[in-house]
């Protein structure tokens, strides 16, 4: 057996169990999704970013795991070309990048760590490792100020991959960090810190989207800062749980979005004709996965964000952070559903309204959708009643009256907001988000920049450089 | 006396001077003489190495006496397990570069000079390998200097007369350089034979001493296309067509490359002596990764984007050479370094393997078109997937993606470091490789235009595919042996850190 690619794999336990059953069952239906809606190999890139996730999960060794990335980020790279549009390449192309640039952070991390150890098992890796392992979680985990693929990458493929790559790339990141980081450099929980405020800052640019994707992205952006928080506090299971949750409603709440652009012909979430009572299943699962993510009591996002809130209690600062987070979250996703099933459009800028194409094949409920959003809907109900049932989380009373008031105050103050707020929030002011685009790679250039002129250069100039050279390495070598 | 040692370099002299003359064959019959012969030459040639990198790998060191001539006065050949492995990669390069051309149903491929030129040129590469003899390796840098001239210059082009013309004045200066520095050995050692030279010159002045490394890495830095000596590379290998290239680049670089640590080791014994030449050459190294990588996200030409890469990759090459020239005094020197020379052994032969698989699929669609220039090839992967496939295979290895051979040659390369900069500089290099591939990935598999005016694929390649296909499984198979491949290249390395006196 090879000593670099060992493959050494181990059916996880605990709360890692957990996060496998979320991966194997939400991957396949999600796959099962693509494979059914498009046709040319979706369903096999889509089942081969599965196996990448599964990888990285049961993975033992940093080689395992890093293949784990790597499969996932080839295979999301195709998924996302797949559109052929001009656009799509140029996303797909920075996508590939940035998650390269997170891989040789890990392979440099992976080195310094075999020089220190000489294995490469996974453990907590030697503390001059720390940063640079930190650096590549981050970027995978799409944690303020390296969020940006994130946002512009979902939103722009397919809903039903956006589906799919929700699941696994930035949990991947999460799941990493548990096991391989501890960075806490004179006593600052640094990660804890960095998760925080990416979960309060994500939200601040949520409720300012109008994109319903859009706004999906920076939720997602904002719930793993939530992970990253509690991994850095040392409470991986809080962190780890709240992985759980979040990946199940926000499934739901993708597919919600996905049937609500197949609805409406576009994902202009102020300009959406509103569904009303007409899909109750749809309204069900918006309505279910709003209060999860915003974790309201009974519903998953209550467990997790109990664990964590009191894993933040040693810190009260970061506890604050997520504290106003929450109210952002409550306050977003009383948006979203208000807008998708509610909100009538000003019949003034219609410009974007699309005629209501012929009737059957638009407003025909998917019913293999409706059976996947049914099972994340029980699901996600079951582990709010009982959340001490999930393998690996600890035996509490989730339901003390104290914890029960507590979960309650940031909901109250989404609503209150709401209610003071919502004209602003509901009208779309058409503002660019200050996102910096970080690669700017023209696919091919024309320009001929200084450095390509220089290898022009005559036999004359080579020659003097050959000298020059020849006669500086004398010198430095006497 | 076992005679393998010449034969290595005979039997492909022969062929070139054979195929030399098959120009005066009737017409009707020209094209298969020379398949004929250049086939009979590479395999062959290929036997005849193979044979001896096994006999030596199981008997020892292999001397020669030419004309039963001992040292000082005659020439020595010697075959030790460090040459051993070069021998594999020749017998490699000769009898892929040749099928590779059986396999192309290309019509100008067996036209002109290119299959004497060719068998003249692994004759020469042999020669380097095997001599033990300084002059006699001027002699063959000289011939394969001249015989790449032709390579390079051999289409009827304008742009390829200038290249070759740039090769011909910077190899020249190269074995201007190499010539100096014998001649300084010689008057000071008395002799030209490799390993009667070390002892014969610890007494050389540090100065002169300084002029003779410097001499030498200047020289064979020309060569490998060290940065900045690398100018001809990118404008040789597009004016050499992509078959040559394939060879120049895969396999001619190594062999420059083990000429430079062979002279650094034996005669100069430079990591007792010099250490500061490895110092630079490791800052070096660094520059010529970055520099190679960056020169290829810059290019618009497929030819000139790998003649790119390969200068980052004899960076990678040379970062682990000079590593192992470091170590030798730490603890456990000698151990680290033989790790060191064995993982620069473990990239040359992978990326040897990545580099003319890429160069020689490439092929496919440069002769769809007609043209190397990137853009020109939109959408080409659908009708050619399986030269496409290849490519791909091949472009994630030299990426570095695990576990493909190049991720463990890398791994390799960046483990036997012992300083955080040289690995951050790998780590750069693979983020930045990633994006030239990837970019042509894009561009091969893009929907394809409805007026592409393309030649068809029935006069492409034939059997070259199936050759490029079972490259790239090799490539992603020799990943997963890399601990066997890694134990027999430390067993080469460590015949060149303690080399046998002569006999």
């Amino acid at each position: 057996m090879s000593t670099l690619f060992p493959f050494t794999l181990a059916i996880p336990q605990g709360v890692y169990a957990t996060i496998l059953l979320v991966f194997v069952g939400l991957g396949t239906l999600s796959t099962l999704l693509l494979t059914r809606r498009s046709s040319g190999g979706a369903g096999l890139i889509a089942a081969v970013h599965c196996t990448g996730g599964v990888l990285a999960l049961l993975a033992q060794d940093l080689m395992t795991l890093l293949i784990g990335w790597e499969v996932l980020s080839f295979s999301a790279f195709l998924l996302i070309r797949r559109r052929g549009t001009r656009k799509n390449r140029k996303i797909a192309y920075r996508y590939i990048a940035i998650q390269v640039t997170a891989a040789v952070l890990f392979f440099t991390a992976a080195i310094v760590q075999w020089w220190h150890t000489g294995s490469l098992m996974i453990t907590v890796l030697v503390p001059d490792a720390q940063g640079l392992i930190l650096l590549a979680v981050l970027i995978k985990t799409a944690s303020v100020p390296v969020h940006q693929w994130l946002v512009h990458t979902y939103p722009m493929t397919d809903p039903l991959v956006t589906l799919l790559l929700s699941v696994f790339t930035t949990k991947v990141g999460v799941i990493t960090a548990a096991r391989l980081i501890e960075f806490n450099p004179g006593g600052v929980p640094v990660v804890a810190w960095i998760g925080g405020i990416t979960a309060l800052v994500a939200v601040i640019y949520a409720l300012q989207q109008h994109n319903a994707r859009r706004l999906l992205s920076y939720h997602i952006v904002s719930q793993v800062g939530y992970m990253i928080a509690g991994i850095g506090l040392a409470a991986h299971t809080a962190g780890l749980f709240h992985l759980v949750t979040h990946t199940l409603y926000k499934g739901l709440l993708i597919l919600v979005a996905a049937e609500a652009i197949r609805l409406n012909g576009h994902e202009l979430l102020s300009r959406m004709r509103p569904l009303r009572f007409r899909h109750p299943l749809l309204l069900m699962s918006a309505v279910v996965g709003a209060i999860a993510i915003s974790g309201v009591p009974f519903t998953s996002g209550y467990g997790s964000k109990y664990l964590l809130k009191d894993a933040a209690a040693t810190v009260p600062a970061i506890q604050w952070l997520l504290l106003l987070a929450s109210v952002g979250t409550g306050l977003s996703f009383i948006k979203f559903v208000f807008l998708i099933f509610f909100h009538h459009p000003e019949e003034a800028n219609t410009a974007l309204e699309q005629e209501p194409v012929s009737g059957a094949e638009q407003n025909s409920p998917d019913h293999l959708i409706g059976f996947v959003m049914t099972v994340l809907v029980l699901v996600t109900v079951l582990i709010g009643l009982f959340p001490n049932r999930v393998s690996g989380v600890p035996d509490l009373s989730f339901f003390t009256p104290a914890a029960l008031i507590g979960a309650m105050q940031p909901l109250v103050g989404s609503v209150v907001l709401w209610v003071l707020l919502r004209r602003f929030l509901i009208t779309d002011h058409e503002k660019r988000s200050p996102v910096v685009v970080p690669l700017r790679l023209r696919l091919v250039g024309k320009m001929k920049p200084p450095a390509r002129l220089l290898h022009e250069v005559g036999p004359q100039l080579q020659i003097f450089v050959i000298l020059l050279v020849f006669m500086v390495l004398v010198v430095v070598l006497r | 006396m076992n005679h393998l040692p010449v034969l290595v370099i005979v039997i492909p002299l022969m062929g070139g001077f054979l195929l030399s003359f098959t120009e005066l064959a009737p017409l009707p019959w020209r094209r298969n003489v020379k398949r004929a012969i250049a086939l009979l030459s590479a395999f062959l040639h290929g036997g005849a190495l193979i044979a001896a990198a096994v006999q030596v790998s199981s008997g020892g060191t292999m001397w020669y006496f030419l004309g039963e001539w001992r040292a000082p006065v005659g020439i020595v050949l010697r075959i030790d397990r460090f040459a051993a492995f070069f021998l594999v990669t020749l017998a490699l390069g000769h009898v892929m570069g040749v099928l590779i051309r059986m396999g192309t149903r290309h019509v100008t491929q067996w036209e002109g000079k290119s299959a004497a030129l060719l068998s003249l040129l692994f004759a020469a590469f042999s020669g380097i390998v095997v001599t033990a003899d300084l002059f006699n390796l001027y002699v063959f840098i000289e011939l394969a200097t001249v015989t790449s001239v032709g390579l390079i210059s051999r289409k009827q082009h304008p742009t390829s007369a200038v290249a070759g013309f740039m090769y011909l004045l910077v190899g020249t200066i190269s074995g201007a350089l190499l010539l100096f520095a014998i001649l300084v050995i010689y008057t000071v050692g008395g002799t030209v034979t490799m390993p009667l030279i070390a002892p014969a010159i610890t007494h050389m002045p540090a100065a002169m001493r300084a002029v003779v490394v410097a001499a030498i890495t200047v020289s064979m830095g020309i060569k490998f296309g060290m940065v900045p000596f690398h100018f001809w590379q990118p404008r040789s290998y597009r004016a050499a067509g992509m078959t040559a290239a394939g060879v120049l680049s895969g396999f001619g670089m190594n062999i420059y490359i083990y000429a430079l640590i062979r002279l650094l080791w034996e005669p100069l014994s430079a990591p007792q002596t010099m250490n500061t030449v490895f110092f630079i050459l490791t800052g070096i190294a660094i520059a010529t990764i970055i520099t190679g990588h960056i020169m290829a996200l810059w290019e618009t030409n497929l030819v000139r984007m790998l003649a790119f890469s390969s200068v980052a990759h004899s960076g990678y090459i040379l970062i682990a050479i000079s590593a192992a020239g470091l170590v030798l005094h730490m603890p456990q020197g000698a151990s680290r370094a033989t790790g060191a020379i064995g993982a620069a052994l473990f990239h040359m032969v992978v990326h040897s393997i990545m580099k003319s698989t890429l160069l020689w699929s490439g092929h496919h669609f440069v002769f769809r078109t007609g043209s190397s220039t990137m853009t020109s090839h939109h959408g080409l992967g659908h009708s050619g997937l399986a030269p496409a496939v290849a490519f791909s295979v091949a472009a994630l290895a030299i990426i570095g993606i695990p576990p493909t051979a190049g991720f463990a040659s890398k791994w390799a390369v960046a483990s036997v470091q012992f300083h955080l900069i040289p690995v951050l500089a790998i780590a750069a290099g693979t983020a930045i490789s990633l994006g030239y591939y990837v970019r042509y990935f894009i561009i091969l598999f893009a929907t394809p235009r409805e007026n592409g005016a393309t030649r068809s694929a029935s006069v492409g390649d034939g059997g070259a595919t199936v050759l490029l296909l079972v490259m790239a499984a090799v490539l992603v198979y020799a990943g997963f042996e890399e601990e066997g491949v890694r134990r027999l290249l430390t067993l080469a390395a460590e015949s060149l850190i303690f080399p046998e006196a002569l006999p």
